[in-house]
């Protein structure tokens, strides 16, 4: 029992007391993103900067179990407009397990001009264990979860058997995965200007760069009419000078250690993305990948450095946890596409398009739609090959019964610190260059075991420790901690 | 709102006591309020009325019935009330004058 304080107790003790108590809810949903505040009163009121809705609502006699039984109670809230009963059906826990905050106020702790230590109030925290309604009242059941209910410890590890079995992210691989399995971390909602994002298991990842194109970013993949408005597409500012000169980056910062196993870009759309009219944009083909856990020294996991525009997966050479990591552009390749202008007039009825990068060619496969309204696009990407005159395996027989279209197209290498010309007019992207990701694999940290497969034999090198009783046995003593608690089990085998 | 037409004879205001009271056996009372707010009930008195002052209570009945709130200002402090019919209107053509009504007691709960 929690005392009253005197100047409570004295105004409960008063024979004619003119001032109400009202009794507050405070009702916080278990994702917190829902907070309701009803006040059993005639009108509404503000406490403690908070606006409390007037609501008839009432809170059954609150038991006392002295036979070992958990106390619960029922607050019974008015559902005749079913207000409340609205959000308990949209939330995900169907209204069980929400925080309950009742506070008992006096009147005088309204006033806002009343010295702080002396709001006196009653308060206790419950949780919602059940809710039922009918047509007029909606009965929320609140106490305590029963402690007896709950594993402890929540895991339990039983000799010969492993229960991480399968791919659940953090446990033992299947027969025939790799060691660590990748989650994967998609960008799929993550936009690089929209840098605040949280993934289903509530990893929370933070986005920032050196510099951002307001221009440009994000611009929708509108290349002849193709729009792909999911693009992830970033873009640095400034003129080509400054931009050579100054080492670029963009930076991940997730909530958690994270393994990130390999990143896939997207050299081409990048390209297209930015400017498919004017000619001249770069796109980062040396670049570093780096890895830190405190934003200030970094560790390299890869120099990615190719020449070659389908070498878009670069495999990291560390594997290892960080918290950030940094994409670090320390050259860029310019690119000529003064003559590669959207114009319908670079297709042939059913054929191919291709593209010139140095001594390599790119194919399209374009049809035109039925109704003849528009050009297609066959693949999402396209398919390389070393010379113009063969065509690539993997275009269907039907592409190739016509003729390809060559674009010239020039590249120009520059490196950090140099001054590099245009040989065309200027352009107003031409300075900038861009990052496509298309994909982030990577995983949490999960442990050095190297294969588990069902079985705890196979298991050693997860729970590592053995040990050998007096009788010769072998014991294992395995430990994990979780949730800031260490809990301990002993197995034998 | 304040009646533009409708003549009011009398205006009784009275509070919708929710004090609590507890009884005990020496006789002693103790009482204490459970609500900020003290709602009041008036009950309004209307003389013999025109067709005109009796088509004005009656647009606004029908307008709200005894469901929907609205504002009346109370001809006595000059105050508004948020308030809703408490009972349904009556009025009465009376026969022995031309265009006269006789309209029953109108009551207003604060709400």
């Amino acid at each position: 029992m929690i005392p009253l304080i005197q100047p409570l107790i004295d105004e409960k003790n008063k024979i004619s007391q003119d001032q109400p108590w009202l009794i507050l809810l405070k009702l916080t949903n278990v994702a917190g993103d829902l907070v309701l505040r009803l006040v059993r009163n005639t009108e509404n009121i503000t406490y403690k900067g908070e606006d409390y809705i007037a609501f008839p609502f009432e809170v059954d006699t609150i038991p006392e179990a002295t036979q070992g039984s958990i106390a619960s109670f029922n607050i019974n809230v008015s559902n005749v407009d079913r207000q409340i009963q609205n959000y308990i059906e949209q939330d995900a826990t169907f209204g069980s397990g929400w925080e309950i905050i009742m506070s008992v106020i006096h009147t005088s702790d309204l006033n806002p001009s009343a010295p702080s230590g002396e709001v006196a109030e009653i308060e206790q925290v419950w949780k919602s264990l059940s809710i039922t309604a009918d047509n007029e009242t909606l009965a929320i059941s609140v106490g305590m979860p029963n402690p007896m209910n709950i594993q402890v410890p929540s895991q339990k590890f039983s000799g010969g058997f492993c229960q991480r079995t399968f791919n659940d992210g953090v446990g033992c691989p299947y027969t025939g995965q790799s060691a660590i399995p990748e989650t994967i971390y998609e960008m799929e909602n993550t936009q690089l200007d929209n840098n605040n994002y949280t993934y289903r298991d509530g990893t929370n990842i933070l986005i920032s760069s050196s510099s951002v194109n307001t221009n440009m970013i994000n611009q929708p993949l509108t290349f002849n009419s193709l729009n792909t408005s999911q693009d992830i597409i970033w873009v640095s500012e400034g003129d080509l000078s400054s931009k050579v000169s100054t080492p670029e980056f963009v930076q991940l910062n997730y909530s958690r250690p994270l393994v990130l196993s390999s990143i896939t870009i997207d050299f081409l759309n990048t390209v297209r993305s930015i400017d498919n009219a004017e000619g001249l944009i770069a796109t980062p083909r040396r670049f570093k990948i780096q890895g830190s856990n405190d934003g200030v020294s970094w560790t390299l996991l890869k120099q990615a450095d190719s020449s070659n525009p389908t070498d878009n997966i670069f495999n990291l050479d560390v594997v290892q946890s960080f918290t950030y990591f940094r994409f670090l552009f320390d050259e860029v390749i310019y690119h000529d596409y003064s003559n590669y202008t959207g114009s319908i007039t670079h297709y042939l009825s059913g054929g191919l398009y291709e593209v010139n990068y140095k001594t390599q060619y790119e194919y399209w496969a374009y049809e035109y739609k039925e109704d003849f309204s528009s050009w297609f696009r066959r693949y999402k990407r396209g398919v390389w090959t070393d010379s113009k005159t063969s065509y690539p395996p993997s275009l269907e027989e039907q592409d190739k019964n016509t003729t390809a279209y060559l674009i010239s197209g020039r590249t120009r290498r520059v490196t950090t610190g140099q001054t590099y010309i245009s040989p065309i007019p200027s352009s107003s992207n031409i300075s900038a260059f861009g990052l496509h990701i298309i994909e982030i694999k990577g995983t949490q940290e999960v442990g050095t075991y190297t294969s588990c497969n069902k079985t705890l034999a196979n298991c050693k090198a997860r729970f590592s420790t053995k040990r050998v009783n007096s009788k010769g046995e072998k014991i294992g003593l395995p430990y994990l901690a979780f949730n800031g608690m260490e809990v301990r089990a002993i197995y034998e085998s | 709102m304040a009646f533009t037409l409708l003549k009011i004879e009398k205006v009784k205001e009275e509070d919708l006591d929710t004090a609590i009271k507890s009884d005990s056996a020496n006789g002693l009372v103790k009482t204490r309020l459970p609500y900020t707010k003290i709602r009041k009930r008036f009950t309004l008195t209307i003389p013999i009325s025109k067709k005109d002052e009796r088509d004005e209570v009656k647009g606004l009945y029908e307008a709200n019935r005894t469901v929907l709130p609205f504002t009346f200002t109370n001809p006595d402090d000059g105050l508004d009330y948020t308030v809703r019919f408490a009972e349904k209107l009556m009025t009465e053509l009376d026969a022995t004058l031309a265009n006269h009504y006789n309209i029953d007691n109108i009551i207003l709960e604060e709400v």
